[in-house]
């Protein structure tokens, strides 16, 4: 176990470094970018221009740029092209948002999505189970922009209908019951497309485990069947939905919820992440990219963990 | 022993599976017997038909435009009328001063459908456009890069696996470690990313010369992207095929490693192949209006379903059709895919669709 | 509503100054609703506890650094220079007034030599005194931080030069001689500049303590010689300005202030800060009412709304170095081929105002020009005349909001008379200076300008002169270069007054670079809106050249 985890570190560790590498790469073949002029505004002097690209090392060989740029990320130094604004410091200030977004989103997706799935799978071939898989199916097929925006139209701009708050982000120390007022449509919107997702998924695994013989075996054996479902069929269909939680998980957390993030204006990570994207701001963009990455690794390796925990026929290697 | 439920029958199964046919199934190929499953199956069919009723009808852009709205996906009517029912209309609103008065002005006309004599059927956008001619030229590029990536994602995914799968070893292991790292990274950001950089000026390295406004970019951005998804599952398959004792018969009849690639272990994920091109297919063009949407996709002035929808995003008071109308062409043409692929996948395995018994 | 923060979503990235209402406003005085504002009134003194705002983010706030007017409205109550403008409506709010100086300077015979005395017993907000030699350290603060407003002071004595102060950063700026004990600074300047005393009003000779950091203080609020105090400032969250306990009206020239406290809430989305207001959450809605809303604003809240028109004009410009624009006719072509009417009535919902001029009206140096007519048949004629038709056009602009469709416009009509336009549209951070590059090659090009003080230098010399034209960071994107103009606009430069036979000249400028040479196309002067929750008492409304609406003075109900 723990040769596993060390492997895993060193390896999580290598690809932090090759993706921030990757990053900068493409970032720096971008011509446009030039951040000093930008820093300098539009009547600045050619001595200011200058002076700003020696503070920046931008007249360095690009690799002891990339250098540079790793060591102020890493000591909590580095400034944003466009602001001036430490960078660690913005992600830090986004996470409350991003964290309250994909949180409380994956728990409602979780939740919905194994309870659609099974009951779609125990209504297997029942109207019941069409009709489920029908609304699901919307759900996978609607842009979840397109739906953050109808939805904010409709609850939160047109009168009379309007009674929710509309976008924007209340920190949940400052007032509880905003802050959830605040997220109820980002969660609903950002969850709708997984919970379509994962109750298919999860029908489709249970619907190919109940037909093993493993559990004609655990039946023939007289065990009860609630109990057969559950400890059986259940357990080992969950398995997947397990992997791809996890990395969805990581994926939104990291910032994948951009979308989400900028049409309810929830100023986090992700919307972060785009505007430094749309200014070609380098700094912010290597942050959020390291930060992202951080939790697509983390959580690879706990669901692998998981994954050895809950299946043992299999084995952390 | 684990059973891998992907190829193996049991006895169960194989019964119900007789008993849901409705002929004989001995002797027939596993291809006959899905085709026969998916012509009975008409809500699949249904939406196979409505696909490609879209995809005709956008593929009439351009006589659309030429004859029915007269004018193009491009051009601007801005402070110019237009006649219906005998009268003349203002395609976008006057707005301004007069007589030291304020009026709001600026909105655009609305869903004429017929009485504009063909012109602005769904609409005008804020620079006077035809919304109808946009919303087919916009579906144009939306399947272009939906399905273009598609096929280049498919297809480079199926060759990585393959090599993967087949000769294992070190290839397996950089080819993995490659899908690793793209997996690591941010998905949407990176694609973003990318789009975003290649946008203004293109890509010109390696001698490949590609402009910046040209679909291209928003079809490797997007099938790159996407590659490890598709390659990973891929792969498994053939990892746990090539085990199996015909891939040993083959390879002991002196077959090379190309054809027992492609003429043995490929037709065998073949029916895995084609459930994932078609949902790829959905997923990729969700996701080319969300790259579009944020400026990462097609390039202004070109259409594409995503960038309607964020012209008309801030219109939604005024002019609510400028969103609506292109987020209902997505959602129709996306779940039309979504249940054809469903229903693909059912025809294509049957074991699916059987019973829970109690 | 709009997905991007799009800072300034006016446009202005400079000091935004207006010099409103000489001719052609329109406005009624006092109509209420939705018209041009000329009104104004103090409100008697009287005070109330908050004031409450919604704003798109401001990018510092720090006095020798700022330079958006999302900070610039609240934050020149807080921090203030030698001179500052009248609070008044109207064009009186243009002249200047002595503020922390005790009176206008004595200013030399040749106008190199500015000769002030501090009022006596100034203090900061923490209750130091202010010291003469504070002013000399708050400009070589500016020029250490980089700041963008170096520009203006490179020609006081020892700054510009091999050596200077701009290149060293080291040592004093010579040209600035204080004396703490008397109270006195004098400033020397290279050659005579008849703006300089709008210079000095600029935000970035603010005076600062000395020994204040010389690095962005936005967030440890610097102490502060106006009526209120930066309490907070969380960068993408909000600010909050209490009053300065130490002013005690040491400044005659500046009001009080009404509001006892001011809390601000950065708000990006102009929709969603729109919703503050009506639901009343908030006060005061510096972002503009998207088009979306304008109609349902007008009819349902239109007494708390109110339209001004300032300093600003929007222009296309077309590079005159290489083709097609080059060429007279091809610029003249494009002069004729767009619809001004249509397009502020259009993209920009009516508000503003079409012009042919390149200074916006108001100004005394401001004469009508009538000369093109929207014609798209002349138009294709001259494109065909100058020779250039069919070939491509790069056609720049941003890439968000009005910005961009106008520049989507621009393509569209460029198109029609005969080009073969290319759309390249880019984030707003890196617009600015992708355009003032040279090596970018843009032939045709979507800019703006807001003033920064009222005075056709900053105009003409800081954008149109070709003498200043350079290879980066370019204010002349279009390379304007017309020589006798230039040498004009350089002697126009050295006169320290404006009178009549000055500003016909001006006038005479601007018809040059505009009609005789077709140098730019301008197409519109834009209008802001300005929208209040309905516990505003709207009889207290001014609006204000340079603070725009003057909160300083306002009331509540």
């Amino acid at each position: 176990m723990l040769a596993f985890l060390i492997r895993r570190l060193i390896g999580a560790f290598l690809v932090l470094i090759a993706v921030s590498f990757i990053t900068y790469l493409i970032f720096i073949k971008i011509p446009g970018g030039d951040p000093a002029p930008r820093i300098a505004g539009r009547t600045a002097t050619e001595a200011n221009i200058q002076d700003i690209r020696e503070k920046l090392h931008l007249n360095d060989p690009f690799y002891s740029q990339y250098w540079a740029m790793m060591k102020s990320l890493f000591t909590g130094s580095l400034t944003s092209y466009s602001s001036q604004l430490n960078v660690v410091e913005q992600i830090k200030s986004g996470i409350p948002a991003t964290f309250s977004l994909c949180i409380g989103a994956g728990a409602i997706w979780l939740f919905f999505g194994i309870l659609v799935g099974l009951i779609s799978a125990v209504k297997a071939g029942q109207w019941s189970d069409s009709v489920i898989t029908v609304f699901a199916l919307i759900g996978i097929s609607l842009p979840v922009f397109w739906l953050g925006l109808m939805s904010r139209y409709v609850f939160a701009e047109d009168h009379p209908f309007s009674f929710l708050p509309d976008g924007e982000y209340v920190p949940l120390t400052q007032n509880p019951w905003q802050w959830f007022t605040h997220l109820l449509m980002p969660w609903l919107v950002l969850a709708v497309l997984f919970i379509g997702f994962y109750g298919r998924v999860l029908r489709s695994n249970i619907l190919d485990t109940i037909n093993e013989d493993y559990v004609r075996t655990a039946k023939a054996k007289g065990l009860p069947y609630r109990g057969v479902l559950v400890r059986h069929v259940l357990r080992n269909s969950l398995i997947p939905i397990v992997t791809l939680f996890g990395l969805d998980f990581a994926a939104v957390i990291g910032g994948s919820a951009i979308l989400t993030e900028t049409v309810f204006d929830l100023k986090g990570v992700g919307w972060y992440a785009a505007q430094a994207v749309q200014d070609l701001d380098l700094p912010p963009i290597m942050g959020v990219t390291i930060y992202a990455t951080f939790f697509i690794v983390l959580f690879s390796v706990v669901v692998d963990l998981l994954y050895a925990l809950l299946d043992p026929r299999i084995r952390p290697t | 022993m684990a059973t891998d439920s992907a190829t193996d029958f049991t006895l169960d199964s194989a019964a119900a599976l007789a008993a849901d046919e409705h002929g004989a199934i001995e002797g027939r190929s596993p291809w006959l017997l899905a085709w026969r499953r998916l012509r009975r199956n008409y809500v699949a069919l249904a939406a196979l038909a409505l696909f490609i009723v879209i995809v005709v009808t956008c593929a009439l852009a351009g006589p659309y435009a030429k004859h029915v709205a007269k004018t193009g996906p491009n051009v601007g009517h801005l402070g110019e009328t237009f006649t219906r029912d005998g009268q003349q209309v203002q395609v976008v609103s006057k707005g301004g001063f007069v007589n030291g008065k304020f009026i709001a002005g600026g909105i655009p006309v609305g869903p004429q459908l017929w009485h504009a004599g063909g012109r602005y059927v769904f609409g005008a956008d804020q620079q006077g456009r035809d919304v109808a001619v946009r919303l087919l030229y916009g579906g144009l590029n939306s399947l272009k890069i939906g399905i273009g990536s598609a096929i280049v994602c498919m297809v480079f995914a199926l060759v990585l696996a393959l090599l993967s799968g087949y000769y294992g070893g070190w290839v397996d292991w950089v080819i993995s470690r490659v899908f690793d790292l793209i997996w690591a990274f941010p998905v949407l950001l990176l694609a973003i990313a990318l789009g975003t950089a290649l946008a203004i000026n293109g890509f010109h390295h390696f001698g490949i010369n590609i402009e910046g406004g040209s679909l291209w970019i928003p079809v490797i951005v997007i099938s790159f992207v996407l590659i490890p998804y598709v390659a990973r599952p891929l792969r498994g398959q053939i990892l746990s095929l090539r085990e199996k004792e015909f891939i040993e018969a083959a390879q002991a009849q002196g077959a090379s490693p190309l054809r027992v690639m492609f003429a043995e272990l490929l037709p065998n994920v073949a029916s895995s192949f084609l459930v994932f091109f078609a949902l790829m297919i959905a997923n990729n063009i969700l996701t080319e209006s969300g790259l579009s949407f944020l400026g990462a996709g097609v390039q202004p002035p070109n259409p594409s379903w995503g960038t309607l929808i964020d012209d008309g995003s801030d219109r939604l008071v005024t002019a609510p059709w400028l969103t609506i109308i292109p987020g209902i062409a997505i959602v129709l043409t996306v779940l039309s895919l979504n249940i054809f692929g469903d229903g693909l996948r059912d025809a294509l395995d049957p074991r699916a669709k059987v019973r829970i018994e109690r | 509503m709009t997905k991007r923060s799009t800072i300034r979503s006016v446009g202005a990235l400079a000091l935004v100054s207006a010099l409103a209402f000489l001719a052609g406003c329109g406005g009624g005085g006092g109509d209420k609703s939705s018209s041009d504002n000329t009104g104004g009134s103090s409100n008697g003194g009287k005070t109330y506890p908050v004031l409450r705002i919604v704003l798109d983010s401001p990018d510092y706030m720090d006095p020798q650094l700022y330079y958006t007017v999302e900070a610039y409205q609240w934050m020149s109550y807080v921090w203030t220079g030698l001179v500052g403008y009248t609070h008044k409506s109207g064009p009186e709010g243009g002249q200047l007034q002595p503020y922390l100086a005790e009176a206008m300077p004595k200013i030399s015979a040749d106008g190199k030599d500015y000769k002030f005395t501090l009022r006596q017993n100034l203090k900061y907000s923490n209750g130091k005194p202010v010291k003469a030699s504070d002013f000399k350290y708050s400009i070589e603060r500016a020029f250490k931080m980089d700041s963008p407003g170096v520009g203006f002071f490179g020609e006081i004595k020892g700054v510009g030069g091999s050596g200077g102060f701009a290149e060293t950063k080291k040592g004093h700026i010579s040209g600035i001689i204080t004396n703490d004990s008397k109270r006195t600074i004098e400033i020397q300047l290279d050659q005579p500049r008849g703006d300089f005393l709008y210079i000095l009003a600029l935000e970035f000779a603010h005076i600062v303590p000395t020994g204040t950091p010389a690095s962005d203080q936005s967030t440890h609020p610097i102490p502060s010689t106006g009526p209120y105090m930066l309490k907070s400032y969380t960068p993408n969250r909000g600010f909050e300005l209490v009053r300065n306990p130490n002013f005690n009206g040491q400044i005659p020239t500046i009001p009080k202030g009404a509001p006892d406290r001011l809390v601000a809430s950065i708000v990006s989305d102009p929709v969603a800060s729109y919703q503050r207001v009506v639901q009343n959450k908030a006060d005061f809605d510096f972002n503009q009412v998207p088009n979306d809303r304008l109609p349902e604003a007008q009819n349902k809240f239109g007494d708390q709304l109110r339209i001004y028109t300032n300093a600003n004009t929007y222009y296309f410009a077309l590079n005159n170095k290489i083709p097609p624009f080059n060429n007279i006719d091809a610029r003249r072509a494009v002069n004729y081929g767009i619809d001004r009417e249509a397009i502020i009535s259009g993209i920009y919902g009516g508000l503003g105002r079409p012009t042919q001029n390149f200074l916006p009206p108001g100004y005394l140096q401001y004469k009508k020009i009538n000369a093109y007519t929207f014609d798209l048949a002349k138009a294709k004629q001259l494109v065909q005349k100058s020779g250039t038709a069919g070939q491509s056009v790069d056609v720049y602009g941003p890439n968000s909001g009005l910005s961009k469709q106008v520049t989507e416009y621009l393509a569209g009509q460029l198109q029609k008379i005969g080009y073969k336009p290319k759309l390249r549209l880019l984030g707003d951070q890196v617009y600015f200076q992708t355009i003032g590059n040279q090596a970018t090659k843009a032939q045709a090009m979507f800019t703006d300008w807001y003033q920064d003080y009222p005075h056709p230098l900053d105009w003409f010399d800081v954008l149109l002169n070709g003498n200043r034209i350079t290879q980066t960071h370019n204010n002349n994107p279009g390379n304007v270069d017309v020589p006798a103009v230039n040498k004009e606009i350089e002697a126009l430069k050295k006169e320290p007054n404006l009178n009549a036979d000055i500003n016909n000249r001006w006038a005479k400028v601007d018809h040059d670079l505009m009609v005789t040479h077709s140098t730019t196309v301008p197409y519109m002067n834009i209008s802001g809106t300005n929208f209040f929750s309905s516990e505003m008492d709207m009889s207290c409304y001014s609006f204000h050249v340079v603070v725009y609406w003057d909160w300083g003075v306002s009331c509540k109900k």
